[in-house]
């Protein structure tokens, strides 16, 4: 039975792979530090771990699509991202993106119990 | 503490230089922040195992693009190496044994054999780590220097339509593949016997048990030829090269390859013609080997050495005309 887990693992995981991005810029119009964000997403049920959120972090912060900054006011000091004005387009075009392909995805699926034939 | 240390120093130092501190200071704090206000040891193990294996976590801090020859080059370069790698495979024994030979002083049969196969697995040890580097290495400087040339394959230019070929049925607009590799053996072949071993070329006779040879070419003016000799073999090899990849023929290389043949008959015919490159100690053996007196050896001699460059030059122009009717058939269709 390995062989059908592997495959359905690696295929769930090519699925979720582009939605874990939009999943993290939903949560970053207000700034949030790493472990804020990390805590966020699992309290709405999202699939994430710290080892993929925090390289994902600086990723897009590189592509200039998130912007950081440090805060030393408190005694720890953190790392705050939020969007930048692109990542904000790039956010709102991807949020458009997700819902016509659910959308699609939907009617695909949902075919056969809508009575098209 | 301690094994948070170690953790964060096994992540950044992974990383780039310029970006460790940056990240380094980050992953301190998130890991401070993923522990509980009063941690225990097992906190901290329970933290740093959720974090994960370091490498991988490291990995995920690059961009994706980390790797020496693309996925979409791969088939490319394990192509190009095995047929390297076939061509060493040819070449290799030949060299190993011309190299025993001009080192050999009066050795047994069996201790020359001996030395042949030693000297063809050192050089073949050799061999595999000069292939795999070169073929490696101009595979990694293509994945870096031009993007373009990984479109439609080495033209440098988007796909169209166009560049559809018709499907590959092997016939006589197909190249076959053992043509070329024999000629990539031959040029590597005979530029090393011309450059480096010409001695080798004579009439061999056996005087007191042993070999004599009387050397073919003047070695001094058959020196001029030497730059020549080099160029026309590695135009050869970048034809067959070209044959291979291309495995059909195109109008490009069909003249490219008439550009070769005119090349080689203009040397051949400087080459035979030029009366001073043969010694004199070699035709006088080639007049006793074939029992003419030295009236009627001029005559043999020039009428086979003409003979010879008539033949190459002959076959040299067949060989063009019909890679240019090859090309233009498999434009026809």
């Amino acid at each position: 039975m390995a062989p059908y887990d592997e495959l359905l693992a690696a295929l769930e995981v090519e699925l979720k792979r582009g939605t874990l991005t939009l999943a993290v810029l939903s949560q970053l119009q207000t700034p949030k530090y790493g472990y804020s964000l990390l805590q966020d997403l699992v309290d709405k049920h999202v699939d994430i771990e710290a080892g993929t959120l925090y390289p994902l972090l600086r990723r897009l912060e590189k592509q200039g699509i998130l912007t950081s900054d440090w805060d030393t006011a408190e005694s720890r000091p953190r790392k705050y991202y939020t969007l930048s004005a692109t990542g904000n387009e790039i956010f709102k075009k991807l949020s458009d993106n997700w819902r016509s392909m659910t959308r699609q995805i939907e009617q695909l699926l949902g075919g056969e119990d809508n009575g098209d034939h | 503490m301690e094994i948070i240390d170690r953790y964060v120093s096994a992540v950044v130092k992974r990383l780039p230089e310029k970006s460790r501190a940056e990240v380094e200071r980050e992953l301190r704090v998130n890991i401070q922040d993923m522990l509980p206000d009063e941690y225990e040891e097992a906190d901290v193990h329970q933290v740093l195992l959720s974090l994960g294996n370091p490498a991988d976590l490291a990995a995920q801090y690059y961009e994706p693009k980390r790797y020496l020859i693309s996925p979409e080059r791969y088939a490319n370069y394990m192509y190009v190496l095995k047929i390297v790698s076939i061509v060493a495979a040819i070449v290799i024994p030949f060299a190993a044994i011309v190299t025993v030979l001009t080192d050999a002083q009066g050795d047994s049969p069996i201790d020359l054999l001996v030395r042949m196969i030693v000297q063809t697995i050192v050089m073949a040890f050799q061999a595999v780590f000069v292939v795999f580097g070169c073929v490696t290495l101009i595979f990694a400087l293509l994945e870096r220097v031009d993007t373009k040339y990984s479109q439609w394959p080495y033209t440098g230019k988007p796909w169209t339509i166009k560049d559809l070929e018709a499907v590959q049925v092997m016939n006589s607009r197909s190249i076959d593949k053992t043509e070329p590799i024999f000629s990539i053996v031959i040029s590597v072949f005979f530029a090393i016997v011309i450059c480096f071993y010409p001695d080798l070329l004579g009439w061999y006779s056996k005087a007191d048990g042993e070999w004599d040879i009387t050397p073919l070419f003047n070695a001094e003016v058959l020196r001029a030829y030497v730059p020549f000799v080099l160029a026309l073999s590695v135009f050869g090899i970048v034809i067959a090269v070209l044959k291979l990849i291309q495995q059909k023929w195109s109008m490009r290389t069909a003249w490219m390859n008439v550009l070769f043949d005119v090349c080689i008959i203009v040397f051949i015919c400087a080459f035979f013609l030029n009366g001073d490159l043969f010694t004199d100690a070699f035709i006088e053996k080639f007049a006793l080997g074939v029992k003419a007196d030295s009236d009627s050896l001029e005559s043999i001699w020039d009428k086979s050495s003409y003979g010879l460059a008539a033949f190459i030059t002959l076959s040299m122009v067949w060989d063009g005309i019909s890679g240019l009717f090859k090309a233009r058939k498999s434009l026809d269709r």
